[in-house]
């Protein structure tokens, strides 16, 4: 059913080692977007999308990867997608032990990384290209991005058309003939259709309707089984991330702030922003009319960031240092179970989760 | 088990005798029609409930269920080519309680009381602020304007009112910011303006469409609070369109589920959520993840997808997807209103689903009998 996985170009660049385990590793990954004035199109500052985050996925994950609207989160997912390119820092993917930089790939060696690292997107309405049919739509990556005859294109669409639980016989069909939650599969088809590494979900079930959406995420989960896939799963949703997640990692302003096993988090957050969000997550149960967290005014402008702490003017814990220095991103775990934190008071707050924090922080397991 | 609400709020313990409190909008039956080209789009066909002063009804269903259009036809702004074909929407105005009701429903579209129910009585907010806002006044202007339309007011007296309702709605630097443009307020802070705006009126029932859908979860939290609160200082109804359960929960007294045009559920929140008894409802909300469940095991779904809205349906609407299905019955004939709640007889839980109705055929079946039907 799968078909084995393309072989790498040999490229020439520089191979160094990488953490065993890791897929990808992404180290102090900034994107600036310039804000340009006036008629002569002066560059006046930078819209800091991401503005230097590090960590790692690990090959077989699902990495959540969460924040509020602008904090950076898709920018983040383009970026290791390669869709846009970024204005510093690197993006290594472990090739055969060896780690390949994919922040400064072009033409052939790009389209090799595009063969490892696909996306989904949001809106299965947008996504997918109204002329075209759901064959043309899935067999897309395999034209541009291998060397396949059409007859075997054929074969694989057919083929990616079950594993996401469509019929085959509707691959000549187009977009409009089908449901949210079908075209979803559509994109998922697609994401899948060349057999990539990682996946990059942007908000993918975002749009759907409740019973939809766990179809999908049913989906994914038993497709990540099947196909040894990597997730890196973008949404603002909580409940959602932390039911597909191995590791959950939260973005505020461009920055993280908080990066630890799903449960882990949700038992002992060690982020007041963290503890905010899970506080603002609205629970189907009336009786868990929790006291919500609520935070005064607005998330900061990432074009320009208060000092110190981007989270501190909103931060009820907030003292003077918050304001001057900058948190470093620093692990408040053990070696085994890392527990990624950026607060100067990480290890002195005592957060409340949204779970009873039975299991002793930062367990990964 | 007995309808103990654990709660000390007082508005919770409203709820408890719906039918001593007198309805401020009472929905009856009510038809309403998409005349397509090429079919007819049966949008709402029976939908019935009532909303009593003060309270929160939540209106839940999926795309498509006729949320949205319930709202537009208490409003009577329903888009071309929809129209009411029948039923009643009963809506008492609350200045006036000796005024026998009004039915909207029956009004002509350019009746003279349907525009002062528009003015004074009832505001609409949406899911996106910008379809409301007019990108090219200042919100001072707008929320001014809302205001002298309720009444006859200066322009510096509805300048200072505005004022006064966006410090209400939580913006900080009002007399400021009254001045700006929509597009130089955050998402979150446009949301705010739409609401003071809906408020300037002195609504007695407010009509939240999707408030919160295009928001993050930290403003989200934010309007649900502001919501609240200002529902218990100004006494106002409230209809909360949405299709997040956890917003439900947190917000509703009663919940009226919906699917492709009808009520199938109506109880009380909390009755809702410890006791559904649709098997609509419970796989709606069994197909929420919850947070202390292990990783990645398979979530509930309810299979299949919602029928096209051409389609029609004989029985009940939801029997090709139903796991209950009985041949014979819910393909045949659509579902009474059975009342299932603790007490029976007693109005404050029905849904419309044959396993509590089968027992008895007759149309107001009653007593034991269905109560005692199937409970899983």
């Amino acid at each position: 059913m799968a078909q084995p996985r393309p072989q790498h170009r040999e490229n020439d660049h520089h191979a160094t080692p990488m953490d065993d385990g890791d897929l990808i590793e992404i180290d102090k990954l900034k994107k600036y977007f310039p804000i340009q004035s006036g008629f002569l199109r002066r560059h006046v500052g930078d819209v800091r999308a991401v503005d230097g985050v590090t960590f790692s996925i690990r090959r077989g994950e699902t990495l959540g990867l969460v924040g509020e609207s602008g904090c950076g989160k898709t920018t983040t997912g383009r970026l290791i997608a390669r869709i846009l390119e970024p204005t510093d820092g690197s993006i290594r993917i472990s090739t055969n032990g060896n780690a390949t930089d994919v922040a400064s790939l072009r033409g052939g060696a790009l389209h090799d990384y595009w063969r490892r690292v696909q996306v989904i997107f949001q809106d299965p309405y947008s996504s997918l290209n109204p002329r075209r049919t759901v064959s043309q739509i899935i067999a897309e990556p395999l034209v541009c991005l291998t060397e396949m005859s059409a007859a075997e294109r054929r074969d694989r669409v057919g083929e990616l058309l079950e594993l996401v639980g469509l019929d085959p016989r509707h691959a000549e069909r187009y977009p409009h003939a089908f449901s949210g939650g079908q075209r979803q599969r559509i994109g998922i088809a697609r994401g899948i259709a060349l057999n990539p590494e990682l996946l990059v979900a942007d908000e993918a079930v975002s749009a759907l309707d409740v019973s939809i959406r766990g179809q999908i995420i049913n989906l994914m989960v038993r497709l990540q089984r099947e196909l040894e896939l990597t997730y890196l799963f973008v949404s603002h949703d909580l409940g959602i991330v932390k039911h597909i997640s191995d590791r959950i990692a939260v973005m505020y302003v461009g920055k993280l702030v908080e990066l630890c096993s799903a449960d882990g988090m949700f038992r002992r957050p060690r982020h007041p922003y963290t503890e905010a969000l899970l506080s603002a997550v609205p629970r189907p149960d009336p009786k868990a009319k929790a006291a919500r967290i609520l935070l005064p005014g607005d998330v900061a402008d990432p074009a320009n960031k208060p000092p110190g702490c981007p989270f501190h003017p909103r931060c009820r814990y907030a003292q003077e240092v918050c304001a001057q220095d900058e948190p470093e991103w620093r692990n408040v775990g053990d070696e085994e179970h890392r527990h990624l934190v950026a607060c100067h008071f990480a290890d002195t707050l005592e957060l409340k989760g949204a779970l009873p924090a039975e299991t002793t922080a930062g367990s990964t397991q | 088990m007995s309808n103990q609400i654990g709660g000390p709020d007082d508005r919770q313990r409203d709820h408890q005798a719906p039918s001593k409190q007198e309805p401020i909008l009472s929905i009856r039956n009510l038809h309403v029609d998409f005349r397509m080209r090429n079919g007819v789009v049966r949008a709402l066909h029976g939908v019935d409930f009532d909303l009593a002063l003060g309270q929160t009804l939540a209106l839940v269903g999926e795309s498509g269920c006729g949320k949205s259009v319930t709202a537009q036809a208490i409003l009577r702004v329903i888009p071309d080519p929809g129209e009411i074909r029948k039923g009643q929407i009963m809506f008492r105005l609350r200045s006036q309680a000796s005024e026998p009701e009004i039915d909207i429903a029956a009004l002509p579209p350019k009746s003279p009381i349907l525009n002062e129910i528009r003015r004074k009585h009832i505001s609409l907010i949406f899911q996106e602020p910008m379809t409301s806002l007019s990108p090219v006044h200042t919100i001072g202007n707008q929320i001014g304007e809302a205001y002298r339309l309720r009444r006859s007011a200066s322009r510096s007296e509805a300048r200072d009112r505005s004022i006064e309702l966006l410090r209400r709605v939580g913006i900080p630097r009002p007399e400021q910011r009254i001045d700006r443009y929509t597009f130089e307020l955050s998402g979150g802070m446009r949301q705010r303006a739409m609401i003071a705006m809906a408020l300037a009126s002195d609504p007695s029932l407010l009509i939240a469409d999707e408030p919160t859908a295009s928001v993050d979860v930290t403003i989200q939290a934010q309007i649900l609070d502001l919501l609240e609160e200002l529902q218990q200082d100004t006494g106002m109804s409230l209809i909360m369109i949405t299709h997040d359960l956890g917003v439900v929960a947190s917000v509703a007294d009663r919940v009226a589920v919906m699917y492709r045009g009808v009520v199938i559920e109506d109880a009380s929140c909390e009755e809702l959520f410890d006791n559904p008894k649709h098997p609509y409802t419970r796989g709606l909300l069994s197909s929420v993840p919850d947070l202390t469940t292990p990783g990645k095991a398979d979530i509930a779904t309810i299979r299949g997808t919602v029928p096209h809205p051409f389609a029609v349906i004989p029985g009940c609407e939801f029997h090709p997807r139903c796991d209950h299905f009985m041949k014979g019955v819910c393909d045949v004939r659509f579902p009474d209103e059975t009342p299932v709640g603790p007490q029976p007889n007693a109005p404050d839980h029905v849904t419309r689903c044959h396993l509590y109705t089968v027992e008895e055929p007759e149309e107001g079946s009653d007593g034991p009998a269905a109560a005692a039907a199937p409970r899983k």
